[in-house]
């Protein structure tokens, strides 16, 4: 059994080597994400200001039955300057979700072009299905020095500012031209394999990059859900959750990440 | 796959062309340095200075790129290519230099280091969001046992005094609160130089509303700067504290001991100091707090300003401001805690202590009168006084405090707060002063003792309950609060008056004065607010207030026995005044539905019933009035940092009744009030406007502010001065002129290079009318000041800053327009740090103030110097020796006021120089106090 597993994971390992390795340019293929969770710190950010004490104990109840970190699994599919970026379901039965926290959960679906500089999301939000057409997100980005190896490419740091105040730490490399990335992150000199927003408790990291050709076909905007522009949206989120305060604050702000 | 990577060039080429369509292009060649290869490699343009990523592109097949539609400035360009060495070069576009050709750009195949680029990944120091400015306490350099104090320092647009009060953007902070609460009763340097810096996580400024306001949301235009000190996380738990005890030359001493707990659900302050140096360190505005009221206490502005006894409490201060010498010793404890899931809480202090000062003041001042056709000596239009004072202060002061806070739901509130203060009080004072005219000509002479004691006593409980609605926006609220006061006092008054062209010559005061008054508030105060529509809403409040008040004074002159028990009915009286107070009002807010609009409408009537009764003569005045304050605010987010806010009240002054019918006293014999029945209200009209903007991740931050205020039918003194000098002082109403006040105040921080710099300018002015012998004089006073700050640090190594900065005042008055009282001043100060070898540090601060000569007064220079040399010992620096050396030139300050028909100038007896040698150990129990890597 050891056997076979060192087998394989030096086939998936020479596999990347050699996309690495060589001088050729990566500009199509698939991109497997694992979305990483802190469960418990999340909760609390559910709790309200002041915080609801009836919370205050179920989280603290949660916290001790629930494992603290939860991962999901999602691919990013691209090619000919498209993207396509789509959750896989959950399969582990450890998962419960407090709340309905917004973090806790994969909710969005991301179709982005890069030939025009536009994103098409499916969101689910509440039990409703949007298609929010937008331009391809403003982040401030401020390249650092550092570097990070993430699933055999060489990766580049990059801290962003995304809807002015939320703080991203990302690397991507430059191994894979096409400035996409998970989610709607997008906009560095190269592919996005490594995503975290420190304060949110969470973060992507690539677990394995395919080189291969995608079918036009296969990279197609979601269609199903209501039309709506984003500001739309944020007034429609913000009117329905204005008397939540703190927490319609913190959802509001996940969802339109 | 040709056609692909053409396209992501082309669709780079049309996305920048798109953004901006500027001039500014770079191009090149990308080749191996060995082969002369081509190489296809990212090309990424970054600011130099801050590392922003500004374009990038990718060069084609044949090794050329562009990069066009850039702005001007400063770059590096940034070329990588996973297996070649990064090359990095800086280059600067400008109307010069529009296009920058790289050539043929050389890459390696092997690595090299990234160090031309400049990366800065310091937390953003200072973001203003709306009314809240946020300051992060991770990016300013914290030493070990530093205070918040001294990272206050370091915030740009923050301004420490000595005496450790706070300015930020030119506005004291009044308030200062740890995670949201209060602690000592906001004691200001209980904060600031009792907790570490290192334990801060964020501090946020901004203006406090009312409990009540802030809970409904209806404004009632009670404002507060505050200061927030948010608490690390990981810091909520432990103990720390500081013990010093320092000795002076000239008998002088210093001593302190503070000890803090925080757990959890608790915190538990105790504190102890003794001092005669003036650094008491934990002094109290005591004055504000004394017989005022608790944050939830209702106030009406019910336009009847003024007291209606003449207070008596002028030197009832225990903060020490600089003049006469001090001794002081403080104690008190603070306690908080929550429980029931944080639904419960209590927060208690008490403090206690004594103060005693001893004084002695000269007073040059100079008073100009209007011609005036009865006097044959136009020296007599000039009024010179001088006046030599010498006190004797003595306080002793307990102050206690509970606040019960329950939450039982989210959408219910009680609050319920007592506090009590008692004080005993000692003032001692003899005075001479010489009043004479133009030509040095003796007018009077007086020579005064004052002998008083008394006690204070203050109680003040409220009471506020809210309660939220399901439906969004609808609120209901009830305050009530209580207030008393009672304070009895004896005065022994001894007054001779010399005046040469008097018959007779002489006149002599010599009474024993005892005194007793009291004050009962009690307020209610009822708000609801219902929503209209989607957007709109409406707040209501009804308010009912009710003060009973009496004041009996007492004069009696001295029998043939010796005793003092002959009544002076002229200088006794015994009032009693009741005043009801109904108050109606209602706000409209309305809310856009994107929310970056705001905008509030309303007014308030009050309709106040005041009666007086004389208890000796039982005659009765009574006085109604309706006040009307009217309000709207406007607020508009232009963007999520980028703010304008507009705003105007107004208000009537309704006069006070010692301006209608003042109690006869005989304290100031040469200084006369005469009542004026005729008097009518005031009408006042304020309004400002600010806007502010900041850039988070370029540290730079623009603030500004105005404002305009004028009066209609404004209140003015007309003071008539007969041959002796004596003045007498009546009130009337200004019908055909209006004064105003007026300001603006505009502040820019950023960084330059390695230094902060920060830069504000700000214009104050008024113009103001009294009558002068029944003659109307309108002084123009307009002060204008600018202030450059620089400052720079590196830890552990040194800490520099320099600011200063001209002051111009312009001083007009309409009847002396000859003269003129304009004067340039300057404000300036130099700080450095250095740490020497051998944990030793030495730091000095000189502050220098100048005012210069205006008529007859000559320029006040002040420049004051000290220094310090401290030594730390033990790995964690927490046991520090130091020498001070305070005032080292020796300097004796003075102070210098311009009035509107001439000027006072004060000078005070102080410490001067002196030197301390201190011991200090500060202790902590924490995880880790560890300094934050910068």
């Amino acid at each position: 059994m050891k056997k076979i597993l060192a087998i394989v994971s030096c086939m998936l390992l020479a596999n990347n080597m050699v996309l690495a390795q060589g001088a050729r340019m990566v500009t199509s293929g698939v991109i497997e994400f694992e979305k990483k969770v802190n469960m418990h710190t999340i909760a609390k950010q559910e709790l309200g200001t002041p915080p609801y004490s009836y919370r205050v104990l179920e989280v603290e109840e949660y916290k001790k039955t629930v494992p603290q970190f939860m991962t999901f699994t999602s691919k990013l599919t691209f090619g000919d300057n498209k993207s396509l970026f789509t959750p896989l379901p959950v399969s582990s039965s450890s998962y419960v979700n407090l709340y309905d926290n917004p973090m806790g959960m994969q909710l969005n679906t991301v179709y982005a072009d890069m030939n025009t500089n536009s994103l098409v999301a499916q969101k689910e939000i509440y039990g409703d299905l949007f298609i929010v057409k937008d331009s391809t997100r403003k982040i401030t980005w401020r390249l650092t020095g550092e570097t990070q190896e993430i699933a055999g490419f060489t990766c580049r740091r990059a801290n962003g500012i995304i809807l002015d105040s939320v703080y991203l730490v990302a690397f991507y490399t430059d191994k894979i031209w096409f400035s996409g990335g998970p989610e709607s992150f997008t906009g560095l000199p190269g592919m996005i394999l490594k995503l975290a927003i420190p304060h949110e408790n969470v973060v992507w990291t690539a677990t394995k990059v395919t080189e291969q050709t995608v079918p036009a076909a296969t990279l197609a905007p979601p269609k199903k859900g209501t039309s709506i522009s984003p500001k739309a949206l944020y007034d429609k989120l913000k009117d329905h959750m204005k008397d939540w305060n703190s927490i319609g604050d913190y959802e509001l702000k996940i969802f339109m990440l | 796959m040709k056609i692909a990577i053409a396209s992501i060039v082309l669709l780079f080429a049309f996305v920048f062309s798109c953004v901006a369509q500027t001039p500014y292009s770079i191009k090149g060649v990308v080749v191996d340095t060995v082969d002369k290869a081509k190489i296809r490699a990212t090309i990424t343009v970054i600011n130099a200075k801050d590392s922003i990523l500004v374009k990038f592109a990718r060069s084609n097949t044949d090794g050329t790129f562009t990069v066009t539609g850039l702005p001007a400035g400063k770059f590096s360009l940034w070329i990588t290519h996973p297996d070649y060495a990064d090359h990095t070069e800086n280059f600067t576009l400008d109307a010069t230099n529009p296009t920058h050709d790289f050539g043929s750009v050389n890459l390696l195949l092997r690595e090299r280091v990234l160090n031309e680029v400049k990366i800065k990944g310091a937390p953003i120091a200072l973001r203003i969001k709306g009314d809240t400015s946020i300051i992060d306490a991770r990016a300013y350099v914290i030493q070990p046992n530093d205070k918040v104090e001294d990272l206050l320092k370091q915030v740009p647009g923050m301004a420490v005094d000595k005496d450790g009060k706070v300015t930020f953007m030119g506005e004291q902070i009044k308030k200062y609160l740890v995670d949201g609460e209060e602690f000592f009763g906001d004691d200001p340097l209980l904060v600031t130089r009792n907790l570490r810096a290192d334990m801060v996580d964020k501090m946020q400024v901004y203006d406090r509303k009312s409990d009540q306001a802030s809970i409904t949301g209806i404004d009632d235009g009670v404002k507060v700067k505050t200061l927030n000190v948010t608490l690390r996380e990981d810091k909520k738990n432990g103990m720390f504290g500081k013990v010093s005890a320092g000795a002076g030359n000239k008998g002088l001493y210093n001593g302190q001991a503070m000890l803090n707990k925080f757990k959890g659900d608790y915190k538990l302050s105790v504190y102890g100091t003794t001092a005669n140096n003036g650094d008491n360190g934990l002094g109290d505005d005591d004055a504000a707090k004394l017989g005022t009221q608790s944050t939830t206490t209702v106030t009406f502005d019910d336009g009847s300003t003024g007291t209606y006894f003449g207070s008596g409490d002028d030197y009832d201060e225990s903060y020490y401001g600089g003049s006469g010498f001090p001794s002081a010793r403080t104690g008190g404890v603070h306690y908080d805690t929550k429980w029931n899931e944080k639904k419960q809480s209590i927060n208690t202090n008490y403090k206690i202590g004594e103060m005693a000062l001893t004084n002695s003041v000269n007073t040059i001042s100079q008073q100009n009168l209007p011609a005036q056709p009865t006097t044959i000596d136009p020296a007599d239009n000039i009024l010179n006084r001088t006046s030599d004072r010498n006190s004797y202060n003595h306080t002793f002061r307990q102050r206690g405090d509970v606040t019960f806070q329950s939450n039982p739901n989210p959408s219910t509130s009680l609050k319920i707060a007592v506090d009590g203060t008692f004080k005993n009080i000692d003032n001692n004072s003899s005075n001479g002063s010489t009043l004479t005219n133009g030509d040095g000509k003796l007018l009077t002479r007086e020579t005064q003792t004052q002998r008083e004691s008394g006690q204070q006593k203050a109680f003040n409980a409220s009471f506020l309950y809210s309660k939220k609605f399901k439906k969004p926006n609808r609120v209901f609220s009830w305050n009530v609060s209580e207030t008393y006061n009672e304070n009895t006092s004896t005065l022994k008054f001894y007054s001779h008056i010399y005046t040469p062209a008097n018959t007779p010559v002489d006149s002599i005061i010599d009474q024993n004065k005892p005194t007793v008054t009291s004050t009962s508030v009690l307020n209610s105060n009822i708000t609801y607010n219902e929503p209209l529509s989607k957007t709109l809403s409406l707040g209501l409040n009804y308010g009912l207030g009710f003060n009973n008040s009496s004041a009996d004074r007492e004069s009696f002159n001295r029998s043939g026995s010796g005793n003092y028990d002959q009544l002076d009915t002229r200088f006794s009286n015994n009032y009693k005044f009741n005043q009801v107070l109904n108050q109606l009002g209602a706000v409209f807010s309305f809310t856009s539905t994107d929310t970056k609009t705001t905008f509030t409408v309303g007014s308030k009537a009050s309709k106040v019933n005041f009666k007086q009764i004389d208890q000796y003569t039982a005659k009765v005045y009574k006085r109604d009035f309706i006040n009307w304050s009217p309000q709207a605010r406007f607020q508009r987010k232009l963007s999520a940092s980028e703010f304008i806010t507009m705003q105007y009240n107004g208000g009537n002054s309704q006069p006070t009744i010692d301006q209608i019918q003042p109690i006869r006293v005989n304290t100031d014999p040469l200084n006369i009030v005469v009542g004026n029945p005729n008097l009518g209200p005031s009408f006042r009209h304020n309004m400002s406007a600010y806007y502010n903007t900041s850039q988070a991740i370029t540290g730079k931050s623009f603030y500004i502010n105005a404002y305009y205020s004028f009066s209609a039918n404004s209140i003015i003194s007309n003071i008539t001065y007969d041959k002796f000098g004596k003045s007498t002082t009546q009130y009337r109403n200004l019908s055909d002129k209006m004064p105003r006040n007026y300001g603006f105040y505009s502040n820019l921080s950023r960084k330059i290079g390695e230094f902060d710099a920060n830069i504000y300018i700000s214009i104050n002015g008024n113009t103001s009318y009294s009558y002068s012998n029944n003659v109307l004089n309108q002084s123009d006073n307009t002060t204008y000041r600018t202030s450059l700050r620089l400052g720079t640090y590196k830890a552990k190594k040194y800490n520099f800053s320099i600011s200063g900065g001209p002051t111009y005042n312009f001083s007009k008055q309409s009847l002396q327009a000859e003269r003129n009282y304009n004067s340039a001043g300057f404000n300036g100060g130099i700080y450095f740090g250095l740490y020497l070898p051998a944990k030793f540090q030495l730091s000095s601060n000189f502050d220098y103030d100048y005012q210069g000569a205006v008529q007859n007064a000559p320029a006040v220079s002040q420049p004051m110097l000290s220094a310090s040399l401290n030594r730390s010992f033990f790995k964690n620096e927490s046991l520090k020796l130091s020498v001070t050396g305070n005032n080292l030139l020796d300097v004796n300050p003075n102070n210098r006021n311009i009035t509107a028909t001439g000027f006072t100038q004060t000078n005070y007896a102080t410490i001067r120089r002196y030197f301390m040698v201190t011991l200090s150990w500060d202790f902590t129990k924490f995880g880790t106090t560890n300094t934050p890597a910068n």
